[in-house]
């Protein structure tokens, strides 16, 4: 039985050359399907059950990487990345199969060899790949506040603390305030760690923007902020951060 | 604006207190020594001299620490002639009663007053004014290196080996099967290139070209994404000679295919169009593809470039507006004076 084979890449042209260079290098496979975007390859990809999925990283709808998860299991995956995606060093790792775009034939002719070769045995598991993937997400610079109809863009060098508000996030810089729909606590596990410091359920203070930590009339912790005249709680579970301060 | 007595010179803190025991060592050997010499009248004066003085190196660190950044430069010389004028008007029943009992002969009122506040502001108000100067030119460094900042950026943006690469494999399998786009695909890359290439050595460019350029990038973008996408660019040809700084208008227009057409299944449309308002022109570019409503945080420089290149260029008299569209997508805004 031939390799039924699904392509999925939302550039018509590139879709069609990879599909032609296909042909040419192994002219016993089956292109079974294209796909233009993630939710065309995902009901593809269940529909068919193909052998072999080329799958576009970026792709609208969903992603390669995010269909990948999805029929990795059953279907040999190569990835198709543009050139030199943040991804390719972790294929080169895994030793996860991938073309880079442009497709040079050389590099598919090899691909397709060592996919060929795996096609008897079951694939690879894709699960190291995808935590490895998940945690090199580039770090946030910055975020998007909304303030009436309009976003707004906020440095996040510019923040000098969050401030819990219901479900969503008050932010304040020194020159505004303004909503973001994110709580507290899926911010604190996007941002920087080291740059932002929670130190209250209700508040997230820039680190570089504390000025000191005093003990109020009441023996609570409070924040002094440099250039900013608020004053923040420091609760029991965060004075840690403190000692030695 | 920061409005910091001596901007960027803080670290060093040990010379700041070495001239303050300095100036009071001064100061008591200046006393002590019209003091034993009874120039009880001279004495007089250099006290009233000082009250001012006094007053002001007081209340100004105070002022800054709590005021300063809300009234600005304008509030530190409002605080520094308040504390002097206030000086000298505590100073002159001072020094009435000292004259009466020290020392007869004294200084006229007018003479008094005058002497107490000039000599007050004008060592206060040199420095101040100093720092003042120093913060300015500060500023615009940071500006000057922002907006160069920013434009080495968008150079890289511009000739991103991606969009290149992907352009060219189209091109090639263009070339075999369909040569007429293929020849149309290339020339819109020649013209794209030829556009932007040099357009950060020439530090102007005209609207109409930027229009241009937007289109064959737009072009471009149809080509290798076929009808999934459909643009138009509007530019009134009263505006097309209109002065505008380069690149501008593409960080929109990428903006909109990347986060607008990329990410979103089907047909989506960009429209670029550029128009006379009261403040300049506005030129705006929208899209009805997958809008910002989902992401909060990003990693991306292309918006904050824009904003620090605006900044740098025109300085507040330009804005820019990102909103999310009426049909789902985006539109950014942008007004930029004439």
């Amino acid at each position: 039985m031939s390799a039924r084979i699904l392509i999925a890449d939302d550039e018509p042209l590139l879709r069609a050359e990879l599909r032609e260079a296909l042909t040419l290098l192994w002219p016993e496979a089956d292109i079974v399907a294209e796909a233009a975007d993630g939710i065309a390859a995902l009901r593809l990809g269940r529909e068919l059950a193909p052998d072999i999925a080329f799958l576009d990283i970026r792709m609208p709808g969903l992603d390669g990487l995010a269909l990948a998860q999805v029929f990795g299991a059953s279907t040999h995956i190569v990835f198709v990345t543009a050139y030199q995606e943040h991804a390719v060093a972790a294929f080169e790792q895994g030793a996860i199969d991938y073309v880079v775009k442009p497709i040079s034939m050389e590099r598919l002719a090899r691909t397709v060899a060592r996919v060929r070769e795996r096609l008897g045995g079951p694939p690879p598991d894709l699960e190291p790949l995808m935590r490895k993937l998940r945690t090199k997400t580039a770090a946030p610079s910055w975020l998007q506040a909304s303030v009436g109809a309009s976003i707004h863009f906020i440095d996040l060098a510019d923040v000098v603390y969050f401030c819990a508000d219901a479900k969503y996030t008050r932010v304040v810089t020194d020159t505004m305030e303004a909503h973001i729909r994110l709580s507290l606590k899926e911010l604190g596990e996007a941002l920087d760690g080291a740059a932002f410091w929670q130190v209250h359920r209700g508040y997230m203070v820039a680190v570089k923007r504390i000025a000191s930590a005093t003990r109020g009339e009441d023996g609570g912790l409070w924040v002094q902020l440099r250039g900013h005249p608020a004053r923040l709680p420091v609760s029991q579970r965060f004075q840690y951060l403190f000692r030695g301060m | 604006m920061n409005a910091v007595l001596d901007a960027g010179a803080a670290p060093p803190r040990a010379r700041p207190i070495r001239d303050q025991l300095l100036a009071l060592l001064l100061m008591a050997v200046l006393v002590a020594g019209s003091a034993s010499l009874h120039r009880f009248a001279w004495l007089g004066v250099f006290g009233a001299i000082m009250l001012p003085l006094l007053l002001a190196s007081i209340l100004l660190p105070v002022w800054q620490r709590f005021g300063g950044d809300r009234f600005g430069w304008r509030g530190m010389w409002s605080c520094l002639l308040f504390a002097n004028l206030a000086g000298a008007t505590v100073a002159l029943p001072l020094y009435h009663a000292w004259s009466a009992a020290f020392a007869p002969g004294r200084l006229p009122d007018q003479q008094l007053l005058a002497t107490a506040f000039g000599i007050g502001t004008a060592i206060l108000g040199l420095p101040l004014w100093q720092s003042q100067i120093r913060e300015r030119a500060a500023q615009m460094a940071a500006l000057r290196h922002a907006a160069l900042a920013a434009e080495l950026k968008a150079l890289q943006a511009q000739v991103e080996p991606h969009f290149l690469y992907n352009t060219l494999a189209s091109a090639r399998y263009l070339a075999r099967h369909d040569s007429g786009r293929a020849v149309q695909m290339l020339e819109h890359l020649i013209a794209y290139l030829h556009s932007a290439l040099p357009d950060l050595r020439a530090r102007e460019s005209t609207l109409g070209r930027e229009c241009e350029l937007a289109g064959h990038y737009l072009a471009l973008m149809q080509l290798r994404f076929g009808e999934r996408l459909q643009y138009r660019v509007d530019c009134p040809d009263a505006l097309r000679e209109t002065a505008m700084a380069p690149l501008l208008l593409m960080t929109l227009v990428e903006n909109a295919v990347k986060h607008g057409v990329e990410p979103q299944p089907g047909a989506v449309s960009v429209s670029v169009a550029v128009r006379q308002v009261a403040g300049g022109v506005l030129v705006s570019v929208s899209d009805d593809g997958a809008g910002i409503g989902q992401h909060v945080l990003g990693s991306g420089v292309g918006l904050r470039n824009l904003r620090a290149r605006l900044a740098a260029l025109y300085g507040d008299k330009a804005t820019f507006q990102l909103t999310a569209g009426e049909d789902g997508g985006a539109a950014s805004v942008m007004v930029l004076p004439v």
